[in-house]
């Protein structure tokens, strides 16, 4: 029985394997019209193989130099820029795992040290042998409208000292107007 | 640049280009049948490979790699060039038949473009295995990998890209002579 043409351009190829190869080759040999297709194909491939190649070597400088300039103009820069983004660090996981923890608490130390709304930073509190207790706060200067807020809510019961920097620079502000003593003393 | 190894590999690039551009050039070359457009899409091709490198055990690796690259690319670049191509192609065929006959000295040269133009002429489908085989040297099983095809459908469509091919070099010969 013949095989099909399918199979005898695959032989041509090389492309059956044993024992299927041998049997093709003695049925082609009695067979006139599978020797007759095979001749046919084979003259086919011929024609393609025998076919002058393109003369590549003038192609293969043409493109080395393009490929060369693409190189110096892409890559040369931004690649290596990239690269050292891209570039891969590897850790050993306990380290990343203590690295995570660490940046953690760092964040919240430095978040919980973020000054607040209170206007209260350092207080001491100091007691007096007679029995008088001394309170000492330190406040920035931005928090002053606080800290007078503080003291008006006391209603000026207490004793207060108000203490400037050592080296103020104070700059007029507004227009000059004469205030009255009391309102300095609390008595409304 | 060029010369340099990449770490997990231990070919250059100049290895690879010099050794993998011809089949890769022939292949496009084949495809495309235009000289410029396969320069364009070899450069193209290796620009990718440069992309990549590292990521190849073996110079047989990439070569396989980049046929498949310049596969795809020649492939598309021939599609999109198809509608361009069909007009200019009746404009050739009538002026042709003007021209029969007059200049004789060609006539080998003419029979050379003759085959080139009829591989043009296959099918895609067709046309890539038949480039595959014969200028690009794979296996059955090699081009069923490339095209994304059975190891039985390649050995059909190559047998079936041979039989057009034979019919339509017999229709150039009738039309030459």
């Amino acid at each position: 029985m013949c095989p099909d043409e399918e199979t005898l351009s695959a032989y041509l190829d090389g492309e059956v394997e044993e024992p299927f190869k041998s049997k093709i080759a003695e049925h082609v040999k009695e067979c006139v019209k599978c020797s007759a297709k095979l001749e046919s194909l084979h003259r086919i491939k011929s024609i393609l193989l025998e076919e002058n190649d393109p003369e590549y070597i003038e192609s293969m400088e043409n493109v080395k130099r393009r490929i060369q300039i693409s190189m110096v103009a892409d890559n040369y820069f931004f690649g290596r820029l990239n690269s050292f983004w891209k570039r891969k660090v590897v850790l050993p996981l306990p380290i990343a795992i203590a690295a995570i923890v660490l940046f953690f608490f760092v964040g919240v130390f430095l978040i919980s040290n973020i000054p607040g709304n209170s206007g209260i930073h350092m207080m001491r509190i100091r007691t007096e042998p007679s029995g008088v207790t001394e309170v000492q706060v330190t406040a920035p200067i931005e928090d002053l409208e606080q800290l007078l807020k503080f003291i008006d809510n006391s209603n000026f019961k207490k004793e207060v000292i108000i203490k400037l920097p050592a080296q103020s620079q104070f700059l007029m502000f507004g227009e000059p107007a004469i205030v009255k003593e009391a309102e300095f003393s609390g008595v409304r | 640049m060029l010369h340099r190894k990449k770490k997990n590999e231990n070919f250059t690039f100049n290895e690879v280009y010099e050794s993998v551009f011809p089949v890769v050039f022939k292949i496009s070359y084949r495809i495309t049948g235009d000289r410029g457009i396969a320069e364009d899409l070899c450069h193209e091709a290796f620009i990718k490979y440069f992309e990549r490198r590292g990521s190849f055990p073996s110079i047989d690796e990439v070569k396989f790699w980049l046929i498949r690259v310049i596969r795809n690319i020649s492939l598309n670049y021939e599609k999109r060039r198809a509608r361009e191509r069909l007009a200019i192609d009746r404009y050739k065929k009538v002026a042709k038949v003007e021209d029969r006959g007059e200049d004789e000295k060609l006539l080998l040269k003419e029979m050379e473009e003759a085959i080139q133009k009829a591989l043009e002429e296959l099918p895609y489908n067709l046309r890539e295995v038949l480039v595959l085989k014969e200028y690009g040297g794979l296996s059955y099983k090699e081009i069923g990998k490339v095209v994304g095809i059975s190891e039985s459908n390649v050995k059909v469509r190559i047998f079936r890209a041979r039989e057009k091919l034979s019919r339509l070099i017999k229709e150039g010969e009738l039309y030459v002579s």
